[in-house]
C-alpha cells in the first residue's frame, strides 16, 4: 500500500478543482490500477458531500426587527408615551442666534450650543442658572483654551524657559532656536501673553526688598546675573506699586518694558536692566518623531511619525503613525535640523507636508497646552518635576498641590519625566478618571503625600466606544456602561447630563437599557455599533428598566 | 463578480438560490437579504458554532453590521459571499472569545462522546446508515479548526473557489490550497476511526 499511502491525503480533493494538474494526473493514473483506492476515493467524496450544513429556518423575529429598524415609522406619537418626552434641540447659537455650523461647542453642563467664538466671547454659558465655563467639543478641532490671568509674579515658569529642544531619543523637546516666522500663520486666537522675568520672588526684609527663591535657567533674570537666594529690589514702571503689596501683579509690567534689578554680588551692588519678555510656554503637539533607522539611510524621506497621542493636536490634524514628514512650515525637513516646533506656544500653527504611502498630504498642526495644564491645572518644571504653577479651582488646587511641591508619582508610576506625565494624563479614559498623585512638600525631608484627584475628561476612549457613538452620547447627554467583552447583556446608564436630552426625556443614572428601536437585549458592542450607525436626527426609542419596571422612552436629537 | 457556476463536480444536493446575480442589480435592503440568505447563513453558523444560541447571536450581529452598511448595500457585488464572510468572521471571533472556558469545552466533549457512543464504527462504512455516516463526518468536522471547518462547509454549500477566496479574503490559489489542507485533515480524522474496511472499498 506504499503507493497508496502517498495518495490518500489528496483523494478527497480529487474531484474538485483544488488539486494542481500534476497531482491530479498522478492520482488518476494510480486510481486506474488500484481498485481499493478507487473505492476509498468514492467514500471520501461522499464524506465530503456530507459536510454540508443544511439550511435551517432562521428566527423570523429577527426579520421583523430588521424591517422595523430599516423603516422607522413616520412619527405618529403613540398614546402610551408622554408627549412631553419629545424634545428637540435648537439649531441656533445660544449667543448670536445665528445658524450653527460645524465648529460648534456644547456647554458641558447644560449642553446648550454655541459657536466656538461666541462662547469664548461670552466666557460662560448664557443659559440662566447654568453659567458653566466648561465646554464640550464633540467635533475634532479644539481651539486653544483661554488662559486665566495669573495672579502673582509666580514661580517663574521655569518650564524650560527658553531652553533647549533637542531631538533626544527621537522625542522633540524645546530648543532655544526661535520658531520660523512661517510657523506663525495663525488666524486662531492666540493665548494671551504673560509678562515674564524668569524669577520667583518672596518678600524680604525692608521696603521693596525681595529674595529670589528660584531663577529660571536662561530666563531674563538669569541672563542678568541674578542667582537663587539673592536679595533683590525692583525698579521700573509698576515696580513701586508692586513693591507696596505683598505680591506682584504681573499686569503691572508690560511686555517689552524694562525693569531695573538691583542686587548684591561679590560685595558690589549690581544694577541691571532687564526686558520683560513674554513667558515661554511648552506647546504640546502630541507627536513623537524619529529619524528613519540607518538601514534605509540611502535616501532621506523625512522624519517618521512614531507616536501620536490620542486626542492630541497631531491626532486632530490627522497624523498617523508611519507618516513621513517632508516639509514643516514651508521648509524641508532635513536630517540634521529638528522640526521647527521649538519655542512655540499654545495656539501656534505649523503647516506640514507629509507622505503617507504613495500620497502626499498637507495638514495644519495647532499646538495646545499640554494635558498637564488642561487636565490637572498645573505646570511642572523639569527635571525635578516641581510644581511651577497651579491654576485656581483646578483638580490640582483642590488636593492642595502648591507651587514648589515635587511630583513624586502619578497613577503609581514613580521615576517620572514631564514627557511621561503628559503621556499618562493623555491616556486616561473617558469621563471621570481618577489620577492618584503623590507629592512632596517644598521642604524635602517629609514623606510624600498621596492624594487622589478626580478628573473630568471630555474625551472619548477608543477602547470602549466609537467616535460617533461617543458624539451621540454627548449630544444625548448620556454616559453608558457596558461590558466591552460583550458577555453581559445589559447596558447601564452611568450618568445623565443635567438638562440634556436624555435628562429631559426622564432617564436617570442607574437605568438599564434593555433595547432600542425594537431590538431587545443588545450586547454592549452591538448597542454601540447600532448607535454608531444610526443616521443623524434619527429618533431613538429606548426600552429601559428602572428598579425592575420596564418603560419606554424616546430621544430625538437634532 | 457575476460568475456563479460551480467549478466542481461533486456535492449533488445544491440548494442554490438565484440571489447572487440578480441582487447585484437591484437595490437591496437588509431585510430582503435576510429573507433570501438568512436560512442558509443560519445553517452555516449552526454547523460552525455547534450551538444554537451562539448561532442566533452571531446571526443577529451579522445583520446588525449589514444594517450599519445600509447605504453601501447596492454596491456589494456578491451579497451571498459577502454575508458568508461577515458571518464567518463574527463566528470565529466568538469562538476565539469563548475558547478556554472550561464549561464550553466540557460540553463539547460530552456531546461528542454521546455521539460517538451512538455509532458502532466496527460495522464499516457500508454497514452504516446514511444518517450515521453524516454524523461521523460531522463529528470529525468538529475536531477540525473553525477555519478549516468553515472552508469545507462553504464548499459543500455550493460556493465556488473564487467565492470562497472572497469570503476568506485571500487569493484564489490560496483558497484552493487551504481547501486541500482541510480535506487532508478530514481524511486523516476519518481514517483514524477505521470505518473504511478492506471489504468496503
Amino acid at each position: 500500500m506504499n503507493a497508496c499511502e502517498s495518495k490518500v491525503d489528496f483523494l478527497m480533493a480529487y474531484r474538485t478543482e483544488a488539486l494542481g494538474e500534476d497531482k491530479r494526473r498522478s492520482i488518476a493514473a494510480h486510481l486506474e490500477e488500484c481498485a481499493p483506492c478507487r473505492g476509498l476515493e468514492a467514500r471520501l467524496a461522499e464524506s465530503l458531500s456530507l459536510a454540508d450544513a443544511p439550511p435551517r429556518r432562521a428566527p423570523p423575529k429577527l426579520l421583523s426587527q430588521l424591517a422595523a429598524a430599516e423603516k422607522p415609522k413616520p412619527v405618529p406619537p403613540p398614546e402610551d408615551l408622554d408627549p412631553s418626552m419629545r424634545v428637540s434641540v435648537a439649531r441656533s447659537c445660544g449667543y448670536c442666534r445665528g445658524d450653527l455650523g460645524e465648529a460648534r461647542v456644547h456647554c458641558a453642563e447644560c449642553l446648550a450650543r454655541y459657536h466656538e467664538d461666541c462662547f469664548q466671547e461670552l466666557g460662560r454659558c448664557g443659559v440662566m442658572g447654568c453659567e458653566s465655563t466648561r465646554v464640550l467639543k464633540p467635533a475634532a478641532a479644539a481651539a486653544p483654551r483661554r488662559r486665566s490671568r495669573p495672579g502673582a509674579l509666580r514661580v517663574a515658569l521655569g518650564i524650560l524657559a527658553g531652553s533647549v529642544i533637542a531631538a533626544t531619543g527621537g522625542k522633540l523637546l524645546l530648543s532655544s532656536k526661535p520658531a520660523p516666522k512661517a510657523a506663525r500663520v495663525s488666524t486662531a486666537p492666540r493665548v494671551a501673553d504673560t509678562p515674564y522675568l524668569g524669577v520667583t520672588l518672596v518678600r524680604g526684609e525692608g521696603f521693596g526688598s525681595y529674595r529670589a527663591v528660584w531663577v529660571a535657567p536662561n530666563g531674563p533674570a538669569a541672563r542678568a546675573g541674578l542667582r537663587k537666594g539673592d536679595a533683590v529690589r525692583l525698579f521700573g514702571s509698576g515696580a513701586l506699586r508692586a513693591s507696596n503689596s505683598e505680591r506682584y501683579e504681573l499686569e503691572d509690567f508690560a511686555i517689552g518694558s524694562e525693569v531695573e534689578l538691583r542686587f548684591q554680588r561679590d560685595g558690589r551692588v549690581v544694577i541691571e536692566l532687564v526686558t520683560v519678555e513674554p513667558e515661554p510656554r511648552i506647546a504640546y503637539w502630541g507627536l513623537t518623531t524619529a529619524f528613519p533607522s540607518s538601514a534605509d539611510a540611502g535616501e532621506f524621506e523625512g522624519l517618521e511619525v512614531k507616536e501620536v497621542d490620542f486626542g492630541g493636536p497631531a491626532y486632530k490634524a490627522g497624523l498617523k503613525v508611519g507618516d513621513r514628514l517632508l516639509r514643516a512650515a514651508g521648509e524641508r525637513v532635513s536630517r540634521r535640523e529638528p522640526l521647527p516646533l521649538d519655542a512655540s506656544r499654545p495656539g501656534d500653527e505649523v503647516s506640514l507636508v507629509l507622505r503617507r504611502g504613495q500620497r502626499t498630504l498637507e495638514t495644519l498642526l495647532v499646538a495646545e497646552a499640554g494635558p498637564c495644564r488642561t487636565r490637572l491645572g498645573l505646570e511642572l518644571d523639569e527635571p525635578e518635576l516641581r510644581v511651577s504653577w497651579v491654576q485656581p479651582d483646578s483638580p490640582a488646587s483642590e488636593i492642595g498641590l502648591k507651587v514648589g511641591d515635587r511630583l513624586y508619582s502619578l497613577q503609581g508610576n514613580a521615576n517620572l519625566s514631564l514627557d511621561r506625565v503628559e503621556r499618562i494624563l493623555a491616556r486616561l479614559g473617558l469621563g471621570r478618571a481618577i489620577a492618584s498623585v503623590a507629592f512632596q512638600g517644598s521642604v524635602d525631608s517629609g514623606p510624600p503625600t498621596f492624594r487622589q484627584i478626580g478628573l473630568t475628561i471630555p474625551e472619548w476612549d477608543p477602547s470602549s466606544m466609537g467616535p460617533n457613538a461617543y458624539r451621540r452620547c454627548i449630544e444625548l447627554g448620556l454616559e453608558l456602561l457596558g461590558d466591552p467583552g460583550g458577555q453581559r447583556r445589559v447596558v447601564e446608564i452611568t450618568d445623565v447630563t443635567k438638562g440634556g436630552i436624555a435628562d429631559r426625556a426622564g432617564l436617570r443614572a442607574g437605568d438599564r437599557i434593555l433595547g432600542f428601536n425594537g431590538w431587545r437585549g443588545p450586547r454592549y458592542q452591538t448597542a454601540l455599533g447600532a448607535l454608531d450607525s444610526l443616521p443623524r436626527g434619527e429618533e431613538i426609542t429606548l426600552k429601559c428598566s428602572r428598579a425592575g419596571a420596564a418603560f419606554d422612552c424616546r430621544l430625538v436629537g437634532e | 463578480m457575476t460568475k456563479t457556476m460551480n467549478e466542481r463536480s461533486i456535492g449533488a444536493a445544491r440548494s442554490r438560490e438565484p440571489g447572487a446575480e440578480s441582487a447585484a442589480e437591484e437595490a437591496v435592503s437588509c431585510s430582503e437579504l435576510y429573507e433570501r440568505f438568512g436560512d442558509e447563513i443560519f445553517g452555516f453558523l449552526i454547523g460552525l458554532l455547534r450551538r444554537r444560541a451562539w448561532a442566533e447571536d452571531v446571526l443577529q450581529e451579522t445583520f446588525v453590521k449589514v444594517l450599519g452598511k445600509a447605504e453601501g448595500l447596492a454596491e456589494v457585488e456578491n451579497p451571498r459571499a459577502w454575508l458568508f464572510a461577515i458571518a464567518r468572521r463574527a463566528a470565529i471571533d466568538l469562538l476565539r472569545r469563548e475558547r478556554g472556558q472550561p464549561a464550553t469545552r466540557r460540553e463539547l466533549e460530552e456531546s461528542s462522546a454521546r455521539l460517538a457512543a451512538a455509532v458502532d464504527p466496527d460495522r464499516g462504512w457500508r454497514g452504516l446508515a446514511a444518517r450515521e455516516r453524516r454524523q461521523i463526518v460531522h463529528e470529525e468536522l468538529g475536531a477540525l479548526s473553525p477555519e478549516q471547518r468553515s472552508i469545507l462547509m462553504l464548499f459543500t454549500r455550493g460556493l465556488s473557489f473564487r467565492e470562497i477566496a472572497r469570503v476568506l479574503d485571500c487569493t484564489h490559489p490560496t483558497a484552493k490550497s487551504r481547501f486541500v489542507k482541510a480535506t487532508t485533515a478530514l481524511t486523516r480524522g476519518l481514517w483514524k476511526r477505521r470505518i473504511f474496511k478492506e471489504g468496503d472499498l
